[in-house]
C-alpha cells in the first residue's frame, strides 16, 4: 500500500474514533454541580450561576439560547459575577432543567439556579 | 487587477453585513478550542492580503475565507471553509501561470472538545481534537487536486485579562500545486504549530455593565514541511469584541524562512468582522 494512503487512512480513522467518542469531562463536571431543579411556578425571574463565560461575545450566546425557551422574556449576563439574570413570563411554568440545558448546550458550566418571586 | 481587488473587498463587505454568529476568544488567524452552541450556526468572513516573492517576482494574493460552523453537539462542531482567491503576478511564471482567480479547495473539519474545566465566571480551560479533509474542489490552478487529511489538537485558556491558544496540526499532502505558494500547497506533508496570546486592554475588570472588550493579540505560526521548508510568521493585532459583533485587524510578518520549494512571504494583512444574531 502506498505510504501516503496508509498514513491518510490512519489519521482519518484516529480522528473518527476520537470525534465520536465518549462524552466530555465538561458534562460530568456540570452534572456534579447539579442543584435542586423544579420549575418557575409563577416566579418573575431566575438567577443562575455559570462559570467559563470567557468574554462578552461568548456570554451573549446564553442570551440567544435563552430567547428560544418559552416563557423567557429577557436575559442578561453579568460577567463580573457569572450571574445570568432571566426574566420570566409569570403565566408560563418554566422548568429549571430547560434553563440549565441552555447553559450546557452553550458550552458553559452550570453551577446553581434560584427562582425569584 | 484593481477591479478584481475592488470586487474582492466588495464581496467581503457584503458578506459580513449579511450577518453571522460568532464564537469568540479566538484570535484572528489561529485555531481555538471554542465552538458554537449545540444546534447553532456560526458564520465568519475574513479577508487576507499577502505579498509573496516567487523566483524574483512579486505576487499579491487576496484570500476571502467563508467559514460556516455548526454545533452538532455541545462539544462537537463541523466546519466548512471555502476560500475565494485572487492572484496578481508581476510576470507570467516559468510554468506559464499568470493572474488567477477562483475558488480554493474546500476544507471540512470536525472539532471535539473532550476536556473542559471552568474554575471561575470568566476563566475557562478547553482542549479539543480536530480532524478533517481538504477536498480538491478548487478552480484549476488554485486546487492542489489532493484529498488531504489532517489531524491535530487545540487548547484554549482564559484567565482574568489573559487568553491563550495553542494548536498542533499534521496535514498529509496527497497532491500539490505545480508552483506552491503557501505552506501545505505543495506535495510535502505539513506540521503546523500555532500559538496566540490575547491581553484584555479594556476593561481592566469586568463589571455588571460591561458590554465590550478590547484585546491586544499576538499570534505565532511555525510551519515544518517534509521537503525541508520551514517558516515562522507572527501576527500582532487588535480585537474589539462587543456583545453582538467583533472586529479584528492583524498584520502578518515573516520572522524566519528557510524555503526552497514555494514562495516566500514578504508581508500580509488580515481583517475580519463577526456578528452574533
Amino acid at each position: 500500500m502506498n505510504m501516503k494512503v496508509f498514513v491518510s487512512t490512519s489519521l482519518l480513522g484516529l480522528s473518527a474514533i476520537g470525534l465520536v467518542g465518549c462524552d466530555s469531562t465538561q458534562t460530568r463536571e456540570s452534572q456534579a454541580s447539579a442543584v435542586s431543579m423544579g420549575s418557575s411556578d409563577g416566579a418573575s425571574g431566575a438567577k443562575m450561576r455559570v462559570d467559563g463565560l470567557g468574554c462578552p461575545l461568548c456570554a451573549e450566546n446564553i442570551s440567544v439560547l435563552m430567547d428560544n425557551i418559552d416563557g423567557v422574556t429577557d436575559s442578561r449576563v453579568d460577567l463580573s459575577s457569572g450571574i445570568v439574570h432571566v426574566e420570566l413570563d409569570q403565566t408560563v411554568d418554566v422548568a429549571a432543567a430547560d434553563l440549565r440545558r441552555a447553559i450546557d448546550d452553550g458550552g458553559f458550566t452550570f453551577r446553581s439556579i434560584e427562582f425569584v418571586k | 487587477m484593481q477591479s478584481k481587488i475592488n470586487r474582492a473587498v466588495g464581496l467581503f463587505v457584503a458578506l459580513v453585513f449579511l450577518g453571522s454568529e460568532a464564537h469568540a476568544q479566538a484570535s484572528a488567524l489561529s485555531d481555538a478550542a471554542t465552538q458554537p452552541a449545540k444546534g447553532r450556526f456560526a458564520w465568519r468572513e475574513q479577508a487576507r492580503f499577502e505579498r509573496y516573492e516567487l523566483l524574483g517576482n512579486d505576487m499579491d494574493q487576496w484570500t476571502i475565507d467563508t467559514r460556516l460552523i455548526y454545533g452538532l453537539r455541545k462539544d462537537v462542531s463541523l466546519t466548512l471553509n471555502v476560500p475565494t482567491i485572487l492572484r496578481d503576478r508581476d510576470m507570467i511564471s516559468v510554468t506559464g501561470l499568470g493572474d488567477q482567480e477562483g475558488l480554493g479547495d474546500t476544507t471540512l473539519m470536525l472539532k471535539w472538545r473532550f476536556w473542559q474545566h471552568d474554575p471561575a465566571p470568566v476563566d475557562t480551560n478547553r482542549l479539543a481534537l480536530i480532524g478533517g479533509l481538504r477536498l480538491p474542489t478548487g478552480t484549476d490552478g488554485l486546487s492542489t487536486e489532493g484529498w488531504d487529511p489532517f489531524v491535530g489538537l487545540t487548547f484554549t485558556k482564559v484567565e482574568d485579562r489573559h487568553g491563550m491558544n495553542a494548536s498542533v496540526r499534521y496535514t498529509v499532502s496527497t497532491d500539490g500545486l505545480a508552483e506552491p505558494i503557501s505552506a501545505g500547497t505543495g506535495d510535502a506533508d505539513l506540521l503546523t504549530l500555532e500559538t496566540s496570546w490575547l491581553y484584555r486592554l479594556s476593561p481592566s475588570e469586568y463589571t455588571s455593565e460591561t458590554d465590550a472588550s478590547l484585546y491586544f493579540t499576538v499570534e505565532s505560526f511555525v510551519d515544518y514541511e517534509t521537503n525541508g521548508d520551514v517558516s515562522w510568521r507572527v501576527a500582532p493585532g487588535l480585537l474589539y469584541e462587543a456583545r453582538r459583533w467583533t472586529a479584528e485587524l492583524s498584520p502578518i510578518l515573516p520572522i524566519a524562512q528557510d524555503i526552497d520549494h514555494r514562495a516566500e512571504l514578504e508581508w500580509g494583512l488580515a481583517f475580519g468582522l463577526r456578528f452574533l444574531f
